[in-house]
């Protein structure tokens, strides 16, 4: 399943369609039915007024009252069940023969459940309301799955999540991104927190969208920035250019950032209790690549020379090589500085 | 079986009562219908032993019995409700607070 890109989505009510061909009965069936929670209602007076193709992607069950004289629904049914395999459908019918003209359609899952005449109209009701709880939670479990999948990494680090242990990790390679605000410690003593918090926003929000368009999954925030990896054999190139675009598009309010790249081996897992876990990528590398964030001037780019010869990108200009000596690290590390040029906003 | 309303004419009663609580006429349809399933089904038993012969004749003829009763108490509750007996058509005033949908 893909991230979801979207706003955050909202569970809907149940949609039900009633179909009765007689009105004195759709009656007493809608009357019942409406004072159900959670749900709305479409009264149809026959199978033949409803476009199975059409049908509100927000139905989750029909009752279908089928009458002696009305037309046996046999092919509509089969049609609906292929067009809609999770619509519930429920038929009333008549005892005897009509009922037993039903059963194979039972068996065949076409429909899931039969009321023979009379009904008793509580233990309807009982059924479509139970229906509908366990549709509401579908449909919430779903929505949540959904809206959850965005805080969730991508590609094969997902796999992370098949086994939900805290403490469960797996080695993976990967480019590792630290972005961070320069001078922030200026910028909210010129602003109020709320409107620096407002700001932040927009900038991380834009940080990520360049994330995600380039395969990367944001791992956390970090205060003022983030801590973003990309993986795949074309990890650096896609981390490279990732922030290329970013450090490429005019500041936004005048704030401009550092950007630290490293690229290798890396821990990433689940931390945590039963009760809190949160996914971290751990190691060398995202040490190297916080170092080289933090030594970033505003607007550079500085990766490891590692980082910028794999990366096999065209740079607008051409980095400037160095060795450095990164705090906790024992020998100097070959790093590449890289400033994009602001484009024109057109 | 003997039998004064046909399986459409029953569920065609049944289909104009469709809730328990006011379909006296459906509830005795109903059990028409059951009684005819019940007859069909006896008359479908393996008969191994004597008295399995017997015993399965026992309950046709009583479930034929039973039926002919059944229908004679339907026709007189519809008679006596006033429905339209060629048509088997329930009269307006039986139907419990129409609302057109």
């Amino acid at each position: 399943m893909n991230s979801p890109s979207g706003p955050i989505v909202k569970p809907q009510n149940i949609g039900i369609i009633i179909v009765d061909s007689s009105a004195y009965t759709r009656s007493l069936l809608v009357e019942r039915i409406a004072r159900i929670e959670n749900c709305f209602l479409h009264a149809h007076e026959n199978l033949e007024l409803l476009d199975s193709v059409r049908l509100p992607s927000v139905s989750g069950i029909l009752v279908l009252n089928h009458h002696t004289t009305d037309t046996p629904p046999f092919a509509f049914l089969s049609r609906l069940k292929q067009d809609h395999p999770t619509l519930h459908v429920l038929v009333i019918v008549s005892p005897g023969v009509e009922k037993r003209n039903f059963e194979p359609l039972r068996q065949a899952g076409l429909v899931d459940a039969l009321f023979e005449k009379p009904i008793v109209p509580d233990a309807l009701a009982k059924h479509v309301e139970e229906e509908v709880r366990r549709q509401s939670q579908t449909r919430h479990l779903a929505t949540e799955h959904l809206n959850l999948l965005r805080f969730l990494p991508t590609g094969g680090l997902r796999r992370i999540f098949n086994q939900p242990e805290p403490g469960h990790a797996e080695l993976f390679d990967m480019s590792v991104m630290f972005t961070d605000i320069r001078d922030s410690s200026r910028h909210i003593a010129q602003s109020s927190a709320q409107d620096y918090f407002a700001r932040l926003n927009r900038i991380l929000g834009e940080q990520a969208r360049l994330i995600r368009t380039y395969d990367g999954m944001v791992v956390k925030t970090t205060g003022d920035g983030l801590l973003a990896v990309f993986e795949g054999a074309a990890r650096c190139h896609l981390a490279l250019k990732c922030a290329h675009a970013m450090q490429a598009s005019p500041p936004i309010d005048e704030i401009q950032i550092g950007i630290g790249i490293s690229d290798g081996l890396v821990l990433t897992g689940l931390l945590g209790t039963h009760e809190h876990m949160h996914f971290d990528v751990i190691g060398t590398h995202v040490h190297l690549a916080s170092r080289l964030c933090s030594l970033a001037q505003g607007g550079e780019i500085l990766a490891t020379q590692d980082v910028a010869s794999r990366a096999r990108f065209e740079f607008s200009s051409a980095p400037i090589s160095e060795t450095i000596q990164v705090r906790g690290f024992a020998t100097p590390v070959a790093c590449a500085h890289i400033q994009p040029q602001i484009k024109e906003l057109s | 079986m003997k039998s004064q309303f046909t399986d459409t004419q029953l569920s065609h009663i049944l289909d104009q009562s469709l809730i328990y609580q006011c379909a006296c006429p459906a509830q005795v349809a109903k059990h028409i219908i059951g009684l005819r399933d019940l007859f069909a089904y006896q008359q479908g038993c393996l008969n191994q032993t004597d008295t399995d012969v017997a015993v399965h004749q026992r309950i046709a003829t009583d479930a034929q019995r039973a039926h002919a009763a059944l229908e004679e108490c339907l026709h007189a509750v519809l008679v006596l409700e006033q429905w339209d007996m060629p048509t088997l058509r329930m009269p307006a005033s039986l139907q419990k607070s129409p609302r057109i949908i």
